[in-house]
């Protein structure tokens, strides 16, 4: 997901804490409430995201479902973006 | 006495086909393991997707195929039948000679570098011609593939003024089997434009400035002969390649344990891209762990509109 110029990988955001999330990227120079809105986002479109996955797999969503991929794909896959997403206009 | 002959049980139908098709004059020159399957060759259209599709993919995959520049010059090096004359004047071919060509090809000292990583290999070619059909061989399964072949590769000496033999980097092409490249010959005809037939750049990925812990600066670029004129990929992809998906970093003893890229951002003073790693994985790696950092494979990259190139991927050290 990009946010202010900024592409982060969601899936992996995903998995952290709000206050986490923003101690790893701050170093970014976003402001922190930048980054926090980020984060929320993040968690609104990847968690939007993955129920409609899981619903359309028939699979089940478990509440820590938002781990660093081990797969051979990496942990890079997360940048989903909701069909009205208007963030990180130029 | 009847007529015997035992030519039907050696020989075959000779009956001339009209409009047949021979060999034209070599215009590229395509390396790789690719095998079209009959279903992949069903259509001229069908054959040409899947050909440029192999182009289009990363060094780790097998079905890659390498186009060579076009070739502006062609000598025919194919040795002659080895042949005995009888006591009474018969000549008898005793070995077939076997096709070999030598290529001219005009490229500059960067296509030449990775030209000259294929000298010496034996590999699989296949033929783009002037009619625009493209020669292989058909195995008993009815797959078409490139014939096995010798490579070599002739770096470019300096022009001397007399000679046009100067002006070529030269590629030799020696076939191996001689059943393959005539008994079993196959072509695929298209509609192809030797202009189409173009390989990706390797592009390496260059620290930009010192990293601070898990926070790297890096520039993918092309790395030029002239020195202190390397293209930067920044310049072409800005926006593109500031893309998390887009990067990839691995850990471990054989560098394939995946190591996650937490954010990718522009670094516009550098002209460059700050690269995250996750902080937590990061230092749980021991002191002086390699790390490997790339860009996703080009079909990726393609899918992200960034064409017509492959990351050589950078080895950092903790």
């Amino acid at each position: 997901m990009k946010y202010n110029h900024i592409s982060f990988n969601a899936q992996w955001a995903s998995s952290l804490t709000e206050d986490a999330f923003v101690e790893h990227e701050k170093h970014h120079g976003m402001p922190e409430e930048q980054l926090r809105e980020a984060h929320k986002l993040i968690m609104k479109s990847y968690g939007d995201n993955k129920k409609s996955s899981e619903k359309s797999s028939g699979v089940q969503s478990s509440k820590n479902s938002g781990q660093v991929a081990g797969s051979d794909k990496g942990s890079n896959s997360g940048s989903e973006r909701p069909a009205n997403d208007h963030r990180d206009k130029k | 006495m009847p007529v015997l002959s035992l030519c039907p049980k050696v020989g075959a139908n000779t009956g001339p086909i009209a409009c047949d098709v021979n060999r034209g004059m070599p215009q590229v020159m395509i390396i790789g393991g690719k095998t079209f399957a009959p279903a992949d060759y069903a259509t001229s259209d069908t054959f040409q997707a899947a050909f440029l599709e192999a182009i289009t993919l990363g060094n780790s995959d097998s079905n890659k195929l390498y186009p060579f520049p076009e070739i502006v010059n062609v000598v025919n090096n194919t040795e002659a039948d080895t042949t005995g004359t009888t006591g009474t004047g018969v000549v008898l071919k005793l070995r077939d000679g076997r096709p070999a060509y030598t290529f001219g090809v005009l490229v500059g000292s960067n296509l030449e570098k990775q030209l000259r990583k294929f000298d010496g290999a034996t590999v699989p070619v296949f033929i783009f011609d002037d009619k625009s059909n493209v020669w292989g061989s058909v195995d008993a399964a009815g797959n078409f593939k490139g014939n096995r072949a010798r490579i070599g590769v002739t770096g470019k000496p300096f022009d001397d003024g007399n000679s046009i033999d100067t002006a070529y980097t030269t590629v030799t092409v020696s076939f191996i089997s001689l059943k393959q490249f005539v008994d079993f010959a196959a072509f695929v005809n298209t509609d192809f434009d030797a202009s189409e037939l173009e390989g990706l750049y390797d592009i390496a990925i260059l620290e930009a400035a010192a990293h601070a812990s898990n926070v790297y600066k890096l520039s993918p670029e092309y790395v030029n002969s002239q020195l202190g004129a390397n293209l930067k990929m920044y310049d072409q992809y800005e926006d593109e390649l500031a893309v998390a998906a887009l990067w990839k970093a691995f850990s471990g003893a054989s560098l394939t344990t995946p190591l996650a890229i937490t954010s990718v951002a522009k670094d516009t003073a550098l002209g460059a891209y700050t690269v995250t790693l996750d902080t937590t994985a990061y230092a749980a790696l021991p002191a002086l762990s390699k790390i490997k950092i790339t860009l996703d494979e080009p079909p990726a990259l393609k899918a992200g509109g960034v064409i017509g190139i492959e990351a050589v991927p950078l080895i950092v050290t903790k």
